[in-house]
């Protein structure tokens, strides 16, 4: 019933080793979702569900997507940098989900140059920029949006923008909870050195823009 | 039953359409991809049912149960991938709430219930009224305008007469008739917006421009656009009180 001592210490050392492991969790969670809304996730979900009755391999392909963008964001971690082409392509991942669900409501250009790809970027930068294209943009119209990614640079200077032309910004707009925490990383990495801005795009859409400093390309 | 599927995601619907196929006693007699046209259906064709979602653009699914007439709505499902949203239509007195993704056991219990419900009547209203409650005062009001309905501004609205069962509806320019009572428009609309000047009339507070007193505690009441209006003793204390007069 009481056990030994060493039992008991053990049991204590595995009780507080079960209560890290759940504050770690938990941490993760908190991240994954302020990257990752469950409304996105449980939408994703439906649409597996309904994708399965009728294409098994379309759904296989979906529910994989959807694995990959989960582990890069359980993965990454708030000081962690990718290249731009790792970044790019979760981004993409993410935009192939959502077309899934919007089908025709929604065009994505990629206007991403080549000398910007081995650039390093903070991980899962752009998804809540991406995200807030289609949460206000393509989820509110019902008409077709376009969204159109840029990433290129100028000299030591990393250019990347995400425009949209379904949303428009009042002119009492705050920053969510996604911007909050990209503004934040930026300043934590960067100091003074990146910015982050959103604005009208004057012909009834909105873009968002972060600048980084990046290396000099090599000759 | 008579059902409407109302989804702005395609797959969404195709996976809503799927299991009332294999009910004999279930019909599909809609399908809208955003809350104002499913509005219009839903007034246009009385479905028994209707299967809402709660985020689309435009509408979404709790204006469009805040929109409708009680006592002719149809039996409500919300199907939400929010928890919060979910509980809210459960509070909504919504015959029952799918979350996403659901599958087929709980997608046949939900109709169980319609089934139930459609039986004991006198459901619907009292989720219309929820709904108003959750949502608030609407913003927005659902009016006929030639064939199709119109979502009109309710800051645009100054005046509302009631005419039998019917309430003309006077904008700036325009004139609609509701087939509401004037008490289920103004309940709807806010009372923070609209106070009644007389027993078939009410008009909009920031569209009052001044009041001048006539005999017996009446007074005449001028509308910023110049219209002249009786403001009837009965109801000008109220109009006082919330002016600040």
């Amino acid at each position: 019933m009481f056990g030994t001592l060493s039992q008991i210490r053990s049991r204590e050392q595995a009780a507080q080793l079960g209560l890290i492991q759940k504050a770690l969790v938990e941490a993760q969670l908190a991240r994954l979702q302020s990257q990752l809304r469950p409304h996105f996730l449980f939408n994703a979900l439906n649409t597996v569900s309904s994708i399965m009755q009728s294409d098994v391999p379309r759904a296989d392909r979906l529910l994989t997507r959807l694995g990959d963008l989960l582990r890069a964001s359980l993965n990454s971690t708030e000081s962690d940098t990718v290249t731009l082409r790792e970044e790019i392509r979760l981004l993409r991942l993410y935009a192939e989900i959502m077309q899934e669900r919007f089908a025709a409501r929604v065009t994505l250009s990629w206007q991403i140059d080549d000398n910007v790809l081995d650039a390093r970027v903070p991980a899962m930068l752009l998804q809540p920029l991406l995200e807030n294209a289609f949460r206000h943009g393509v989820e509110q119209r019902t008409g077709t949006v376009h969204i159109r990614i840029d990433a290129n640079r100028d000299a030591d200077r990393l250019n990347l923008a995400i425009n949209n032309t379904g949303s428009i910004l009042n002119s009492n707009w705050r920053d969510g909870v996604g911007l909050a925490n990209c503004r934040e990383r930026l300043r934590v990495l960067y100091g003074n050195a990146a910015s982050l801005g959103i604005q009208g795009d004057g012909s009834g859409g909105v873009t968002a823009f972060i600048v980084l400093p990046c290396a000099p390309e090599s000759a | 039953m008579r059902a409407f599927i109302v989804d702005d995601e395609a797959p969404a619907r195709a996976k809503l359409r799927l299991w009332p196929a294999k009910q004999p006693d279930v019909e599909i007699v809609g399908e809208f991809a955003d809350g104002l046209s499913a509005a219009q259906g839903i007034i246009a064709s009385a479905p028994d049912v209707v299967f809402l979602d709660v985020q689309m653009p435009g509408l979404g699914g709790l204006e469009v149960a805040a929109q409708l007439e009680p006592e002719d709505a149809p039996l409500l499902v919300f199907v939400t991938a929010y928890d919060a949203h979910a509980l809210a239509a459960f509070d909504l007195n919504a015959v029952d709430y799918l979350l996403k993704p659901y599958d087929e056991d709980r997608f046949r219990r939900a109709l169980d219930r319609v089934r139930e419900r459609l039986e004991s009547p006198g459901g619907p209203a009292a989720a219309v009224h929820a709904a108003r409650a959750r949502v608030g005062t609407s913003e927005r009001l659902l009016v006929p305008a030639g064939g199709a309905l119109r979502l009109i501004d309710c800051s645009s609205v100054h005046m509302l007469e009631a005419d039998d069962n019917y309430v003309h509806v006077h904008t700036a320019d325009q004139r609609y008739l509701v087939r509401r009572t004037l008490r289920d428009l103004l309940q709807q609309l806010g009372e923070q917006r609209f106070v009644r000047i007389h027993k078939s009339t009410a008009v909009n507070i920031a569209e009052i421009d001044s009041l001048a007193p006539l005999f017996k505690g009446d007074y005449e009441l001028r509308l910023r656009s110049g219209k002249l209006l009786r403001l009837s003793r009965r109801y000008a204390a109220e109009l006082f009180a919330r002016t600040g007069r």
